[in-house]
């Protein structure tokens, strides 16, 4: 019976503890209320703009800022009273309403001066950061510059990030002070522009995981990577400058003309075409890499062109490893290095215009070092140069095959150039040269394996 | 009899009550804690100005851009014909800025057309006036520049002079002078100007 009674307990026990197990609301519960309220918090940021001041320029001859037609400038306009709004030199005005900065005719040597306040209508510490990018209108923003908080940012921004900052419940940020300028510099391309710059005030929670920069993460519109990147930001006419930030295989054709561009290649290579009128044009520094055939090709374009700071290579027989030029082109080629092997030479086809080669090298050219074939409008002038074991000839101006000689219309100039270890074409002394010219000869300053040297019609340098 | 542990029960059902809150409060937190874009966005819109200037007909305003100034007769001169020492001037002339900034301006002949100014500049004078009856009332074109406010045109008529100078010598007999333009350069008005 005893046992009886024992077995029923425990039988028992364990069926309340099973309940118990499988659910909270089962037999044997006794409860106790206690009441929570959790209110979740809440991230507000709000931010505002003023002006400080509008500045424009005014004539100053000795003033730091300069035009493109060599007038200096200082900037002695400024409207910081701003109770009847703020108004620019030229009549252009400057207003805030609503968050939202209003510039209008504004002209270039314009500049306003704000500042971005802001603060944590949080209930918590948050982190915050502010952000300036283009949300419509990108061409103008291409001309601004900006500093932020004094510090200068290079041209062509396109947005700036600032790191992530502490910022405790009901405390104001730092004030941020912006500058935005349209340069003097800036063309009549920038005339007529309308562009909406954003200033965003971010914030997020204080123990929020986010990215640790300690410096501004600034993009730029005028870096290129890619092939089509390069090939429209070099067409773009509100790019004066474009730089090129890795190698790019494949070549970048630019079917546009151009006026007035620069273009980095930074250390990198690129292969470039180009098929409209060139004005201007500088393109610097390209270090070929591949050896593959003609790195710039000026085809069927006109106008002006100046290479410097840039190497070239090639790695086969009969490569052209730079140029291709059509009719009427100036030329200018500083400052770069070329290296052959095989028979290969710097090369220029059809014709050109002058051609200026200065400060240059050209290392073991299997051909003629420098090849026009075709006839020359203007100038041709070698300066300055070395020819580092050419052993087929230092320079050809011809049409056909080789000891053909072609014209410089214009006057033909070789000064002050080293020539080592090299020799005449098909080892000629009288094929150093295949130059007809139609103008003067100016030959002074070169040497030859050390000894002074003067060649003239008898190394193939011939007056038409 | 089993005697029921009551403050042990209470315990766990109180503890799961709580941890169901925390567990909803830890959810909500991750969808909360960023600020609401639109309260922290600033907008900056900027245009720039654009200059625009034209030569206009004095009486009609139309523009001669394009068309070639009479020069006209006069009195003393009924037929235009060049020598030396004489002095003619072209119809009135005004100049409008159709931009919306105020400009600066300046003019210069210049070629319209293939021909040698520098032949041109050696026989003749040309000169900017106000009074077509007065040719000694000017500024030579090249120490000229005015200013005009944004969309405004010129009260001020003008006029250029042009006469063949003394010293042309016979070899500018018989010549004719056709396709020289007049250039107009306007600059935003505190940009110094080129010559």
């Amino acid at each position: 019976m005893k046992k009886k009674i024992l077995l029923s307990s425990i039988l028992t026990i364990v069926l309340c503890l099973s309940l118990i197990a499988g659910s909270t609301f089962a037999l044997f519960t006794s409860t106790s209320q206690v009441s929570i309220a959790a209110t979740a918090g809440n991230v507000k940021m709000t931010a505002g703009i003023e002006i400080t001041k509008v500045e424009s320029v005014e004539g100053d001859e000795n003033g730091t800022i300069e035009d493109e037609n060599g007038f200096t400038y200082s900037y002695s306009y400024k409207d910081e009273d701003g109770t009847d709004g703020y108004t620019f030199i030229n009549g252009g005005t400057a207003t805030v309403t609503d968050s939202v900065l209003t510039m209008t005719e504004v002209t270039p040597g314009d500049k306003i001066t704000l500042q971005v306040t802001g603060k944590n209508d949080s209930d918590i510490a948050i982190l915050y950061r502010y952000k300036i990018d283009c949300a419509a209108g990108e061409d103008l923003m291409k001309g601004l510059v900006f500093t932020v908080n004094s510090v200068a940012v290079d041209k062509y921004m396109a947005t700036y990030t600032s790191p992530w900052i502490d910022l405790a419940k009901g405390n104001d940020i730092a004030p941020v002070v912006i500058t935005v300028e349209l340069p003097v510099t800036a063309g009549n391309v920038f005339q007529n522009q309308t562009t909406e710059i954003r200033v965003i005030v971010e914030a997020i929670q204080a123990n929020a995981v986010v990215e640790d920069n300690v410096d501004p993460v600034i993009t730029y519109f005028n870096t290129a990577a890619t092939v089509a990147d390069a090939a429209d930001l070099i067409a773009d006419p509100f790019l004066p400058e474009v730089s090129i930030t890795e190698s790019i295989a494949g070549a970048v054709t630019i079917d546009a003309d151009l006026a007035d561009k620069t273009i980095y290649a930074n250390g990198n290579d690129v292969n470039l075409i180009f098929t409209g009128n060139l004005d201007n044009v500088v393109i610097d520094g390209i270090v070929d890499t591949l050896g593959q055939g003609r790195k710039i090709n000026l085809n069927a374009a006109s106008g002006n062109v100046t290479i410097t700071n840039s190497t070239f290579l090639s790695t086969g027989s009969n490569s052209n490893i730079a140029f291709y030029p059509g009719a009427n082109i100036d030329i200018t080629i500083d400052s770069c290095t070329f290296t052959g092997s095989g028979k290969s030479y710097a090369a220029w086809s059809t014709s050109a215009g002058e051609i200026i080669i200065k400060n240059s090298t050209f290392n073991t050219m299997g051909s003629w070092a420098i090849l026009i074939n075709g006839t020359q409008y203007g100038d041709f002038v070698i300066d300055n140069c070395t020819f580092n074991g050419c052993t087929d000839g230092i320079v050809k101006s011809g049409i056909g095959g080789a000891g053909a000689s072609g014209l410089v219309e214009g006057n033909f100039v070789f000064t002050n150039n080293t020539i080592v270890q090299s020799a005449g074409h098909d080892n000629s002394d009288a094929k150093w040269f295949g130059v007809s010219y139609n103008g003067t000869a100016t030959v002074s300053g070169n040497t030859l394996d050390g000894a002074a040297w003067e060649p003239g019609e008898a190394q193939g340098i011939v007056k038409k | 009899m089993f005697r029921y542990k009551s403050n042990k029960q209470a315990f766990i059902i109180a503890a799961l009550v709580i941890l169901l809150c925390l567990v909803c409060l830890a959810g909500a937190t991750l969808a909360l804690f960023t600020s609401d874009l639109n309260d922290g966005t600033i907008g900056i819109v900027t245009t720039t100005g654009d200059v625009k200037i034209d030569i206009v007909d004095d009486v009609t305003g139309e523009t001669l851009v394009g068309k070639t100034l009479e020069i006209q007769s006069s009195a003393e001169r009924p037929e235009i014909w060049f020598e030396p020492g004489a002095t003619y001037h072209t119809q009135g002339f005004k100049l409008e800025n159709k931009g919306d900034i105020p400009v600066k301006f300046s003019l210069s002949v210049s070629e319209d057309e293939e021909i040698d100014m520098t032949e041109f500049h050696e026989a003749f004078e040309v000169w900017i006036s106000v009074d077509r009856n007065d040719p000694t009332v000017g500024d030579p074109l090249k120490n000229f520049t005015g200013y005009l406010d944004a969309k405004t045109s010129s009260e001020t008529v003008y006029y250029l002079f042009i006469k063949m100078k003394e010293s042309a010598g016979n070899e500018f007999q018989g010549k004719n002078y056709t396709g020289i333009g007049v250039t107009v350069y306007a600059v935003q008005a505190n940009a110094q100007i080129k010559e």
